[in-house]
């Protein structure tokens, strides 16, 4: 198997240029091991850009927040655990897999996997995040969440491309707060059964002037819930409103989830609702 | 490919498929087996090693990631015939049964109290969550990494 470790941008647009057709990016590798072994993946060619250090940073500016491809959820949840309007990514890349997991994924590693119940889709989806694409020409195309999913495994990425970092508009959030939370069959190490991102604005009056809310493991692709978003705007976060979002959510959930788990899943979208807007609360106190 | 990296501080070189398993190069070329395979599937946490200080599966980890990285293994943590506040915590809490999850049990309580010379219960059993054992019920394994911890502290004093 042929093999790239580039220590540049260049280098790696050098790799997807001479690695063909079926080369692959690994990142932290903690999924793409288990492929290999069972015989799903056998590439032509392993590309691993650990080594770019531009690919590990996590900049925050008063603007924006970029992502590098390789920087670890370990380093996610600490970095960002402290920043209101971006704590449910802190949430969620914490509550990954396990310790061990937590040193070497990656959210972009995720984000590219697409398994339908990753916990950094409805993520990227709550930001609206922008994912850079690098080509063997050394091009970068910014590709935007809502084009990226196309289905369980399946991404725009093509070929010869490289997700090289994503970046969320802090601007468009500044002020507001955020939490992330999933159901799984135990407290830690599972796999979410469903995954939920809210990001609220609440104005000085304690009224929600605008809020985002997505679901993840529910549909193939992670999921935007307008409905909900609509039904908290201009109402203060109090019990009523959080009965109708449920109720609206737990529906949400019973309309696009697959038959086997609709029993559950959709009795259990509302014990989730009530854990993220708790969360939530606590952080505005 | 050719790889360099340090395993217990030392610097090796190794020729391997860039594909091959951290744990496979560890145990067959370097013959240190107490890195364990359990699930080979990240499940299980026996083949927990530490990659720059942080708690890895060793299963989960090519060749081709492991260019200059500095890996820490059971018997990187004291000299032969020699025990490790850690390890001897362990023997004395009878924190083990069949032992098969202890080295990797071990190095995840290790990578903890790198970061957290002080850990409280609910640290203690959050950074031994990707460890599974099937023997013990976690009771003297936790009550083990305290007491490591208790002893580690008293001889920074």
């Amino acid at each position: 198997m042929n093999w790239y470790t580039p220590v540049t941008m260049e280098e790696l647009a050098a790799a997807l240029a001479q690695g063909g057709e079926s080369s692959r990016v690994i990142a932290g590798g903690t999924d793409y091991t288990i492929h290999l072994r069972q015989g799903k993946a056998n590439p032509g060619a392993l590309i691993y850009p650990g080594r770019i250090p531009a690919l590990r940073e996590i900049m925050l500016t008063e603007d924006s927040l970029r992502i590098g491809a390789m920087a670890t959820m370990a380093e996610l949840s600490l970095a960002l655990a402290a920043v209101p309007e971006f704590a449910a990514i802190a949430d969620a890349a914490g509550g990954v897999g396990s310790p061990q997991i937590r040193s070497k994924a990656t959210l972009v590693g995720n984000l590219c996997n697409a398994s339908p119940a990753g916990d950094m889709l409805p993520i990227a989806k709550l930001y609206d995040m922008v994912l850079e694409v690098l080509d063997g020409n050394g091009r970068l195309t910014d590709v935007s969440v809502s084009d990226f999913f196309l289905g369980p495994g399946k991404t725009a990425l093509q070929p010869g491309q490289a997700v090289t970092a994503v970046r969320a508009n802090r601007t468009a959030v500044t002020g507001w707060v955020s939490a992330f939370h999933k159901i799984g069959f135990r407290s830690y190490v599972s796999i979410a059964r469903i995954g939920m991102g809210v990001l609220l604005h609440i104005d000085a009056a304690g009224v929600i002037s605008d809020a985002r809310l997505t679901l993840g493991a529910v549909a193939n692709v992670p999921i935007r819930v307008y409905a909900a978003e609509r039904l908290m705007q201009g109402k203060p976060l109090d019990r009523a409103m959080l009965e109708k979002v449920t109720a609206v959510v737990s529906r949400t959930v019973h309309d696009n989830c697959r038959p086997a788990n609709r029993l559950y899943k959709t009795e259990a979208a509302r014990g989730l609702c009530a854990d993220v807007f708790a969360q939530l609360e606590k952080r505005m106190s | 490919m050719i790889v360099s990296f340090y395993v217990n501080d030392r610097l090796v070189q190794l020729e391997t498929p860039p594909e091959r398993r951290l744990l496979d190069l560890l145990r067959e070329d370097l013959h240190l087996t107490g890195v364990k395979e359990g699930c080979g599937e990240g499940e299980c946490g026996a083949c927990t090693v530490l990659l720059n200080g942080e708690p890895i599966h060793a299963c989960l980890t090519l060749a081709i990631q492991l260019e200059g990285c500095h890996i820490t293994t059971i018997e990187g943590l004291s000299a032969p015939g020699e025990l490790d506040i850690l390890q001897n915590a362990f023997a004395e809490e009878l924190a083990i049964q069949c032992g098969f999850c202890t080295t990797g049990m071990i190095l995840s309580a290790k990578a903890l109290l790198l970061k957290q010379p002080d850990p409280d219960e609910t640290m203690i059993r959050e950074a031994l969550s990707g460890n599974i054992c099937r023997c013990s019920g976690y009771v003297q394994i936790v009550k083990a990494v305290k007491r490591a911890a208790r002893e580690l502290r008293e001889a920074a004093v």
